[in-house]
């Protein structure tokens, strides 16, 4: 159907209005960062700085007992084994939930989906107990273990993903020669670039956002994630929200990267999941 | 060696739903066998039991010499073709026909032998680097075939393969599938539903329907001599015009009687196996082709009139729906043949082409 220009104009014109909504406070914490301290509360709000005071960046990446450089190197150390064990094991759990049939398989599976309702705060004490019990308190292994071996979300995920994949493909491989484990490294994981991309995005972001598990698990401040040091940016500069807005644009960065360079799965992936293989 | 036998084979699932019942067929080394049926007789999955990847109910399979109810898919020396080709997305048509020697360690030297062997039998040579979504439907179904020639597997199993391709595409391709089993000159297994498929490709025909098999034959005997009103009806197309009537027999004379105005007479020894049937209801089957459009001047004792409903001109012949004693028939005659529809005519019955079957156990009466 031939839509007129005038809805073609008003439809462009609400989407841009409503992008400009959702990406205002990105600028503004971009344009914040180059600002001094004054201006961020001056009345009436300048959009554009005045003079771009890039000495906010140099002053956040100097500060404090830990090199911001550090802090994202620690951030790495936990987010990057979460993000490829979790994928690994999930994936393995999900082709054996799509594709396998075993005693009480979709009384399990009803199980791991139930466990996604439980609230974090509700496991944060049991969990902080048992990894005191395991003298695990003030490393990373807190972090990292809990979502290594797979979570509900990523299983469920990637399952109803491999429920598309044509079970054809897989009965050529078994004819081929290859049996359960092959399948899944040869055939399954190659063809589900797209769900995996849009998972190791959502994962990367939840761990490297993580802020209460670095809180309640990390003591030595060497050791500290960039969101735990950005906080302590919070009280070590109590009202210099200039070089926090510099420390979060910082911060930024490594999401945005893994965001575009994943981008056209994560779109495929979305729309793969709704369609037949 | 590359028969295969299936002895007493049954295919029951949970809640006790039987797919196939009783599969008792012998294939030669080199044959080309059609399963064929309509959906949901069984012979799909006959197929898969054969390839392992259904496991076996009750009864022996057998391939070659070798009882194979309990081995695995990859050691059954089988290569099969799949209705959607099955080729592996990700991969380029190169290594999608040597995937299948990679695993078994073949050589590298060899895999490329093999597959550029059969990339030229296939004609697509030039295909090789590309990936199955860049290939048409056609190529798409010859690089299938490919993946499974490169490993002169003793039985191929092919599964519908040309079910998914235009008319014009599958007809060239059935004479590619018949040209390359008489190169290979290796056991064929075919399943399909499409019965002009069976006719034309098969050595042998095996008839399905609710998981048993109807008759075993050459497409030839399944077309002259049918076992029972489901093969009479699914082998030939236009299916085979069935006619119920009652037989009569006064004295030596044999008639079946459609209706108050029409009966035929039959003499011959033919109709003798008729004589037990008197009183009883019959369905007659004339084939379309064995149906004549009359002369005027023509003298028949197997004439009637007919009411042409609609003709359906189909190139060099041309298809008469019509109307008599209450009863739809088609007729196919030459495209010249100067029928209106909406008109009356007469039609001719040959006789000797006529089939006769029980009503009530549907087998023929031979």
């Amino acid at each position: 159907m031939k839509q007129s220009k005038k809805s073609i104009v008003l439809s462009y014109a609400i989407l841009a209005f409503a992008t400009l909504i959702v990406l205002l406070p990105f600028f503004w914490m971009l344009v914040s960062s180059f600002k001094s301290q004054r201006e961020l509360f001056a009345y009436p709000p300048k959009f554009l700085p005045s003079v771009w005071k890039w000495e906010n960046y140099k002053q956040v990446l100097s500060a404090g007992s830990i090199s911001f450089f550090q802090m994202f190197l620690n951030s790495m150390k936990v987010t990057l084994p979460v993000v490829v064990l979790n994928i690994t094991f999930s994936s393995l759990a999900a082709y054996a939930f799509a594709r396998i049939n075993f005693p009480f398989k979709n009384f399990i599976f009803m199980m791991f989906i139930s466990s996604m309702m439980i609230p974090a705060a509700v496991v944060m004490i049991p969990r902080f107990m048992l990894f005191t019990n395991l003298k695990l308190v003030d490393t990373y292994w807190p972090l990292i273990l809990p979502s290594a071996f797979g979570t509900a979300f990523s299983i469920f995920l990637l399952r109803q993903f491999f429920m598309t994949i044509p079970k054809d493909l897989e009965e050529a491989a078994v004819i081929d020669g290859c049996g359960k484990f092959r399948i899944w490294a040869t055939i399954i994981v190659p063809l589900s670039k797209p769900i995996i991309a849009t998972l190791s995005v959502f994962l990367f972001q939840g761990t490297y956002n993580d802020f209460m598990g670095p809180l309640i698990y990390l003591n030595t401040d060497t050791k500290f994630t960039i969101q735990l040091g950005l906080a302590s940016f919070r009280n070590s500069f109590a009202t210099r929200y200039d070089l926090i807005m510099a420390g979060s644009m910082l911060a930024l960065i490594p999401v945005l990267i893994i965001y575009i360079v994943c981008q056209k799965y994560i779109v495929k992936g979305i729309v793969m999941s709704g369609l037949k293989g | 060696m590359a028969s295969i036998s299936l002895k007493n084979i049954y295919k029951i699932y949970q809640g006790d739903i039987t797919a196939v019942s009783d599969f008792n067929l012998e294939i030669d080394d080199k044959e080309f066998i059609i399963l064929v049926g309509p959906s949901g007789c069984g012979k799909s999955t006959t197929l898969r039991m054969i390839a392992g990847l259904e496991e076996i109910s009750k009864g022996k399979l057998y391939i070659g010499e070798n009882l194979v109810n309990d081995v695995a898919p990859k050691d059954r020396d089988i290569a099969m073709v799949f209705q959607n080709y099955a080729l592996y997305p990700h991969m380029t048509v190169y290594r999608n026909m040597a995937f299948g020697l990679e695993l078994r360690k073949v050589p590298k030297d060899e895999i490329r032998k093999r597959v550029t062997e059969a990339a030229k039998i296939l004609d697509i040579v030039h295909l090789l680097e590309r990936k199955p979504k860049a290939l048409s439907g056609g190529q798409r179904q010859r690089v299938a075939l490919g993946r499974a020639m490169v490993r002169n597997p003793q039985v191929f199993l092919l599964d519908e393969p040309l079910s998914n391709l235009d008319a014009k595409l599958r007809t060239a391709m059935r004479t590619e599938i018949i040209k390359l089993h008489k190169k290979l000159e290796t056991t064929f297994v075919y399943v399909t539903h499409d019965q002009i498929e069976a006719m034309t490709m098969g050595d042998r025909i095996v008839v399905m329907k609710d998981g048993f098999i109807q008759q075993v034959d050459t497409p030839q005997n399944l077309y002259n001599y049918p076992c029972n009103l489901f093969v009479a009806g699914f082998i030939g197309a236009p299916q085979m015009n069935f006619l119920d009537a009652i037989v009569k027999i006064e004295g030596e004379n044999i008639i079946i009687k459609f209706d108050e105005n029409y009966q035929f007479n039959l003499t011959g020894e033919k109709f003798e196996k008729l004589k037990a049937y008197d009183g009883k209801k019959i369905v007659a089957g004339i084939r379309p082709e064995d149906l004549k459009v009359a002369n005027a001047e023509e003298i028949s004792n197997y004439k009637i009139k007919a009411y042409v409903d609609i003709t359906e001109l189909m190139g060099s012949e041309i298809y008469i729906n019509f109307d008599s004693f209450g009863q739809k028939m088609i007729c196919k005659a030459p495209a010249d043949t100067n029928v209106k529809s909406e008109s009356e005519i007469e039609i001719v019955f040959d006789i000797k082409k006529m089939h006769f079957f029980d009503k009530e156990t549907e087998s023929a009466i031979h």
